[in-house]
């Protein structure tokens, strides 16, 4: 298993080099003169020329390649033309915002969706079925930033109940920084009163995530449980009288998880980029809100540190996957 | 059976939940809760309970829902909206009168022009200190503009054509000499970006070899009415609070502290002002505010700016050369359609390349041009197109409906005239880009334009010199009439207002008789504001200034 771990984690630089060729062309690409959109709206064509000289936008492509590569390598991102900052404080600073949102997600997307489906498999063809399978069937139509807003509209608009948006009230100092995610850092400064507001801040945002994701694990679960009730092997098990809690979760449960955890892991990258939609409706100040930015305002090093990132991100869940079939199933060898 | 019931029993559950949804989700807004009054700032010590106020002490405290991040806090640096929050905390020699184009005295309280017009001095205010406890002096200003000249950026390219030298004649008074005549100087002076004072001790302390650009991005040292408290990037919010030795002093009612909030979406910011999260919002779209009228708590702030909307015309393509072709354009423009349906009424006449509250425009009755789809016909025929025949492209800014709407609405009329018209929708960049070389321009361009600086060779300059040609300016028609340009030259070396005025007027019927870009009409500024913010007033000029000392709350 180690060797297996080594080798997955030693080809990371090389794709993250491959990915990064890609990126730089396309980025490129865009259209549109970051020149000018720093130099202001008005500004004329030798303001734009200067600041092109400045941010070294003038040389040829292949040496601006170049050059972003061998700063790359020594930790330097570069800096961020929007914000005027280290691309790699940016990110420091946005990005446990996204995680923390993203595994809320998951988390809420786990402890919902497979439950339900269980539940579902179950009970099939009777009205909590039904309900389960129209939730799911509403999750996957309903579109992400339709359901934010109507959940923002009630909940916060008509009933007050849960705050608009942020990570915190807006005049709340939030908890000392250690790790950047509130959930955390609150609870480690023992401070009771963050962590409640971090939680009700986190409610909508992370509900409206994982809505989606819930319903496809769901239905995953589902049909993953229905097809493996149906086996000899549980039929065994129920001829010998085991009791059907222990059929279900002992059994059947761990059988099922495996594709469910495939899709879980495959979802968690649609949740990444179902958090940039959250973070615009809910003013979530995480990396979907940055690179929506970088985007619209042609910010070459953002846009760069940003995708070089959420790459490595789905490289590290996809080895997370990976060694969890290891550890649920004992079929599965390294 | 137990299927076919439980079936129907699904489907009807299904149906039941839908309508609950929209039933909740369309009904009236509730009233507008009241915001608590105190906020108790939390800490990490254990906080004590809010105590009980006999009499109603009105938190001072603004509360603004901004609709654009702050990107830097240097005010040479600084080119967008962001300059609202560095007019709170610098200021300038000379400002414009709150909701005015009238330049009145700021830190120099008073100046003389030489009778060349090449030399200004200015006598600057006794006792004023910047937050750093550092006293305004001359050098202090002298070190603020060379700065901001050798930076570059922002508007310093309007000084380069004219200041020669910055000289200090005494600790009270600088001297400004002018390479040429330049008549629009002081209104240049009231800009804010660049112009702005900075701490020369601050300047010293951080100079290092970017010339206090980092420090600058994330400090301030001004003479401003408020100081920084704190910006936090991560939860975007900035926080400024009132500058104890301000030079106008605090007596009296002034908003104390200000609380800026980015949010990214519209239907955000307008949900936290009916709520009364925020006291005002930004930016928020015409059907939007619309829909703010009568809510309790809730009003409108609305006044014509110097913003104006026009259709660039394509003065140097296909059949657009000629004029008779673009003034039939001009007769095939709804603009009552526009102004109803775009802009929900709020849209302002324009008359000529001026805005109505720029003492130099042109009275509206020299302007011809209204909706006659007779007259176009007439136009067309008499320019060799009885019957239209030819396509027109057509490119919109993305993001911004006014645009495209009114893309549509003259492609429907000119539809009736059996021209066709393309409409393309690019990201802004991507425009700027398209209309930057004359091979690739579109043949009409709705766009929004403003003045730099307040004086009417601004916007004349911008939209019609042949030195602004395509993207050098704004001079997206590329338009070029000789007469133009020399009259143009002249009305920046006269500084004699009556003879400018004649010179404008000429230039302003040069504009409506060439008929180089249409003339949709003049955008309104709507804030929405609670009713507990008084005495805001918006500068027509400069959009973004927010005259948070002059507010209060109650």
């Amino acid at each position: 298993m180690l060797f297996y771990m080594m080798r997955r984690l030693l080809v990371i630089p090389f794709i993250l080099l491959g990915v990064s060729v890609v990126l730089f062309v396309l980025t490129h690409m865009m259209p549109g003169d970051p020149a000018k959109v720093m130099a202001g709206e008005h500004a004329p064509q030798q303001t734009v020329e200067l600041i092109r000289k400045e941010f070294g936008l003038d040389k040829p492509l292949p040496e601006q390649y170049r050059i972003y590569i061998s700063n790359l390598l020594h930790g330097n991102l570069g800096i961020a033309t929007v914000t005027r900052r280290r691309v790699s404080e940016d990110l420091g600073l946005y990005f446990p915002a996204t995680i923390e949102l993203t595994l809320v997600a998951i988390i809420l997307t786990v402890l919902m969706g497979v439950p339900l489906g269980v539940l579902s498999a179950t009970k099939k063809d009777t009205a909590l079925d039904h309900l389960v399978r129209f939730t799911a069937l509403s999750g996957v139509s309903l579109p992400i930033f339709w359901l934010g807003l109507i959940l923002q509209l009630v909940l916060y608009g008509k009933l007050g109940l849960l705050p608009i948006g942020g990570r915190l009230d807006v005049e709340f100092l939030p908890p000392p920084h250690v790790t950047g995610f509130f959930t955390v850092d609150s609870l480690l400064a023992l401070n009771m009163k963050a962590f409640g507001q971090t939680l009700t801040h986190l409610a909508l945002p992370a509900f409206t995530l994982a809505f989606s994701s819930l319903a496809v694990v769901s239905r995953m679960t589902r049909s993953s449980m229905l097809e493996i009730l149906a086996q000899d092997y549980i039929r065994t098990a129920q001829a010998k009288g085991l009791a059907q809690r222990t059929i279900l979760y002992r059994h059947a449960l761990k059988n099922a998880v495996i594709p469910t955890l495939t899709v879980i892991g495959l979802q968690a990258g649609a949740l990444l980029s179902g958090a940039f939609l959250v973070e615009a409706i809910f003013n979530w100040p995480g990396l979907g809100l940055y690179t929506m930015r970088a985007i619209t305002r042609v910010d070459y090093p953002a846009i760069m540190g940003t995708s070089l990132l959420i790459t490595l991100v789905f490289i590290v869940i996809n080895l997370v996957v990976d060694l969890l079939y290891g550890l649920i199933d004992p079929r599965i060898r390294f | 059976m137990k299927r076919k019931l439980s079936r129907i029993g699904s489907s009807s559950l299904a149906i039941l939940m839908m309508i609950v949804l929209v039933v909740t989700a369309c009904g009236p807004a509730p009233a507008a809760t009241q915001v608590p009054a105190a906020q108790p700032t939390a800490t990490t010590e254990p906080v004590t309970a809010p105590t009980q106020e006999p009499a109603p002490v009105v938190d001072q405290t603004l509360r603004v829902a901004l609709d654009v991040d702050v990107a830097s806090l240097d005010p040479a640096v600084v080119f967008n909206l962001t300059m609202r929050i560095t007019y709170l905390l610098y200021e300038g020699l000379v400002t414009l009168k709150p909701g005015t184009t009238e330049i009145v005295p700021g830190l120099a309280t008073s100046w003389d022009i030489s009778a060349d017009g090449m030399t200004y001095t200015f006598h600057l205010r006794e006792g004023v200190k910047f937050h750093d406890g550092t006293p305004l002096t001359a050098q202090a200003v002298k070190k603020s503009f060379d700065r901001f000249i050798e930076i570059g950026q922002t508007v310093a390219w309007l000084f380069k054509d004219s200041l020669a030298a910055t000289n200090v004649i005494d600790d009270l008074t600088i001297e400004f000499k002018l390479s040429r005549p330049y008549a629009p100087f002081l209104a240049l002076l009231t800009s804010v970006a660049g112009c702005l004072i900075i701490s020369p001790t601050a300047l010293d302390a951080h100079w290092g070899d970017d010339m206090a650009k980092g420090w600058l991005f994330d400090h301030e040292a001004g003479t401003g009415p408020y100081k920084l408290e704190s910006w936090d990037p991560g939860q975007q919010t900035i926080t400024l609070v009132k500058f104890d030795d301000y030079w106008k002093g605090w007596e009296g009612k002034h908003i104390e502290k200000i609380v800026g909030r980015y949010v990214v979406e519209t239907s955000t910011r307008k949900l936290m002002l009916e709520k009364g999260e925020v006291d005002m919002a930004y930016d928020l779209n015409p059907d939007e505010t619309k829909s703010l009228e009568g809510v309790e708590g809730v009003t409108v702030v609305e006044e014509p700016t110097q913003r104006i909307f026009v259709v660039f015309l394509n003065n140097q393509k296909g059949p657009l050369k000629d004029v008779k072709v673009r003034q039939a354009m001009a007769y095939a423009l709804d603009y009552d359609g526009i102004r109803d349906h775009v802009y929900n009424g709020k849209l302002a006449p324009l008359c000529g390349p001026l805005p109505p509250s720029d003492p130099n425009s042109l009275p509206c009755d020299r302007v011809p041009y209204k909706l006659d789809v007779e007259k176009a016909k007439q136009l067309l025929a008499e320019a060799g197109y009885p019957d239209g025949g030819f396509t027109l492209e057509a490119t919109v800014m993305e993001g911004d409906f006014a645009f495209k709407k009114t893309a549509e609405i003259l492609q429907a009329q000119l539809a009736e005239l059996k021209i066709k018209v393309n409409i393309t929708e690019l990201a802004w960049t991507a425009e700027w880009e398209q209309i930057g070389s004359l091979e690739t321009a579109p043949d009409l361009i709705p766009l929004r334009n403003y003045p730099d600086f307040a004086d009417s060779s601004s916007l004349m300059g911008n939209q019609y010199a042949s030195a602004a040609w395509g993207n050098l300016g704004w001079n997206l028609s590329y338009y070029k009439n000789d007469r133009f340009d020399e009259l143009m030259k002249q009305v920046t070396e006269t500084t004699d207002p009556v003879k400018r005025h004649a010179m404008f007027e000429e230039m302003g019927q040069l504009a409506v008789d060439d008929m180089a870009n249409i003339f949709v009409g003049t955008l309104i500024n709507q804030v929405s504001q609670r009713t507990s913010v008084k005495g805001y007033k918006m500068n027509p000029v400069y959009i973004p200034i927010l005259n948070a000392y002059e507010m209060f709350k109650e």
